[in-house]
């Protein structure tokens, strides 16, 4: 097992280290320079001291070896764009309401998803079932950007029940938990309805109805254990990316987590930030990914991790 | 009259396809005595399995139902009990073994805890007697090293090991009737056998009414006292094993016989099959199901449903050549071979 752990370690570095060089390659691959729109305003002396100061004119190879010292002591470096502020200080300052959004947004996901999927199973073909598909169908079409606007009209201003937006008191976290779990509701619906249906049609399910267990019993018994392993999968990148921020609905819901640095890092081609803000997000999804993997050997028996790997 | 310990009359079980209503089972009789093993044999599709799953309430509704007929187990009729009386009676008063062991078991919960599932829910009783429980039961089915066995996953077992839990899971409670729907067909032969003298054993040892369900005619020798023969979703034949086997009475019976290989023949002899396949049971014929491949069928037997005749022993056929009217067999057989 620590034989495994080791390994599996290991090998999460070495993922780390080539989405580090391959990022830090293709950044510098697209055309543009963190400078480029005061190129015409400034002078090129003051351009080239910008240039020294973020060690920009430096051969690549020597920027990259550079930027891979400072990542082992953990360092992510400074922001260009707004130079008051290191990368680690962005992510400090954002992750937190970014995780506890997303963090919610999952637990209500799972627990609806999971919940909606089995009820339509157990009612396949029948009334609950198609609303359930209708749903689920409605949550996978029906883009955050639409469905955010829509919850702050009927919740917030027509029925106001929670803060239109901004971020301060848990009742701030509702509304934007909800309009990121929608869509994920919506895909668990499916994957579960799908996998139930499956699990309650095999002969162990009627085994147990031999033994004279009733069926709720049984799909908290023998159901939902054996039908969630697809869930698990899908959880794994989803959880990622839901802990790390979206970008539509911190926007939306003004929030300051650290979805916006995602996008403004391309967009100003802040190096430092692109680079930063894409570690953090691969970390934690190999790190979300590793424990998906031991939660499948606690989940399924017949998985076992210390097997040869596939 | 006695009581039987399980008698079924004349039951029908229909299922709903896109293509219409399959007459599954078309007015099933028979009854069980208390410690009797009783065989149902008939080649796939003649409704063993649906009755036996008629038994035990485990029809899927939709699209199957019981259109008639009732199911009567120590007087109660079982197959018009409201569902949580009749999880009482599964698992606790009958127990069930299924065909294929591999897929019978929940891959993702210890074989213990399978076992003594319906004997907690019944018994109420706490952890430790139930880990007990499970682990007697282990033993009792032939499984060595039981308390570490108890506490592993169905994967870690064999395929005769996982029948032998299966087996363990419908004694748990001390049923008095075990259903076992063609329990050794999934395994190979010495594992069959082996299967076979336990469930001999532990029918003999708890007094347990046992009804097998097999196309296999060795295990019907084997294993039952009597035996009923299943043609197209009806009786065709019932008796006690060594009167069936003795003087058969039923031109399909005679034609199962004959298509078994036999030890004293002394020359190699072809197997003879049965030509043709069962009838179409969306749309039964009116007469004999059996008439369209039966060598002897006569005019009446296309028209008319026979009659079932009684004779030794409770020996029962229905079959229209044991009427007064007909033609003696030896006749026809002897016409049958002018013929061939």
């Amino acid at each position: 097992m620590s034989n495994y752990l080791l390994k599996r370690v290991l090998m999460m570095f070495l993922t780390l280290w080539i989405i580090v060089t391959l990022t830090f390659s293709l950044m510098h691959a697209i055309p543009g320079n963190p400078f480029a729109s005061e190129s015409d305003q400034l002078p090129e002396q003051i351009l080239a001291n910008l240039r020294a100061k973020y060690h920009l004119d430096e051969p690549l190879p020597v920027q990259y070896v550079m930027y891979l010292k400072n990542l082992v002591s953990l360092d992510l470096g400074p922001s260009i764009k707004s130079d008051s502020r290191s990368v680690n200080d962005m992510i400090a300052d954002g992750f937190g309401a970014s995780a506890w959004l997303g963090g919610q947004a999952i637990v209500v996901a799972l627990i609806f998803g999971v919940l909606f999927g089995i009820i339509a199973a157990l009612n396949r073909n029948r009334a609950l079932d198609y609303i359930a598909m209708a749903l689920a169908v409605l949550g996978v079409a029906v883009p955050s950007f639409i469905l955010a606007p829509l919850l702050i009209n009927y919740l917030a201003i027509k029925l106001p029940l929670f803060p239109v937006a901004t971020w301060g008191t848990w009742m701030h976290t509702v509304l934007p938990s909800l309009a990121l779990a929608f869509g994920p509701i919506a895909i668990i619906t499916r994957y579960m309805r799908a996998s139930m249906i499956e699990v309650m049609n095999q002969n162990y399910i009627r085994t147990a109805e031999a033994k004279g267990i009733p069926t709720p019993l049984i799909v908290i018994k023998h159901g939902i254990r054996n039908a969630i392993l697809p869930v698990i999968t899908f959880l794994g990148p989803l959880i990622a990316s839901l802990i790390t921020g979206t970008f539509v609905v911190e926007k939306i819901f003004a929030i300051p987590g650290i979805g916006k640095y995602f996008v403004d890092g391309i967009f100003n081609r802040d190096y430092p930030v692109i680079l930063g803000t894409t570690i953090f997000y691969s970390a934690i999804l190999i790190v979300t990914i590793f424990l998906i993997d031991i939660a499948y050997s606690l989940i399924d028996p017949r998985i076992r991790l210390t097997k040869k790997e596939g | 009259m006695k009581e039987h310990l399980l008698s079924i009359e004349n039951l029908k079980v229909n299922f709903k396809t896109y293509g219409g209503e399959v007459q599954a089972v078309r007015g099933v009789t028979f009854h069980v005595e208390k410690g009797e093993t009783v065989a149902i044999v008939g080649e796939s599709g003649c409704g063993k399995s649906v009755t036996a799953q008629a038994i035990m309430g485990l029809i899927p509704n939709p699209p199957g139902r019981i259109v008639d007929g009732k199911v009567v187990f120590e007087g109660t009729e079982i197959s018009k009990l409201p569902k949580k009386e009749l999880l009482g009676i599964r698992g606790t008063q009958i127990g069930m073994v299924f065909q294929d062991p591999m897929t019978a078991l929940n891959p993702t919960m210890k074989v213990g805890a399978q076992i003594v599932e319906g004997f907690v829910r019944s018994q109420k009783v706490s952890r430790e007697e139930a880990k007990k429980r499970a682990i007697e039961m282990l033993r009792l089915v032939g499984i060595p090293d039981p308390e570490q066995r108890v506490d592993q996953y169905p994967h870690q077992f064999s395929g005769g090991m996982r029948q032998r839990v299966v087996i363990a899971i419908a004694l748990a409670c001390n049923p008095k009737l075990v259903i076992a729907d063609e329990p050794t067909t999934a395994l190979d032969v010495t594992i069959q056998a082996q299967i076979l003298d336990l469930l001999k054993q532990l029918q003999e040892e708890q007094e347990l009414a046992v009804v097998i369900i097999t196309h296999d005619l060795g295990v019907v020798a084997e294993i039952a006292h009597r035996m009923v023969v299943m043609y197209a979703g009806m009786v065709v034949e019932t008796g006690t094993v060594e009167e069936v086997f003795a003087n058969p009475r039923h031109p399909y019976t005679w034609g199962l016989m004959r298509s078994l290989p036999r030890l004293d023949e002394s020359e190699k002899q072809r197997l003879i099959p049965i030509e043709g396949a069962p009838p179409d049971l969306f749309n039964p014929p009116v007469g004999c199901a059996f008439a369209a491949r039966c060598d002897f069928a006569m005019e009446i037997c296309k028209q008319q449903m026979p009659p079932t005749k009684t004779f030794d022993k409770g020996h029962e056929a229905a079959c229209w050549l044991h009427d007064e009217r007909a033609p003696r067999i030896d006749e026809l057989v002897a016409a049958g071979r002018q013929d061939s």
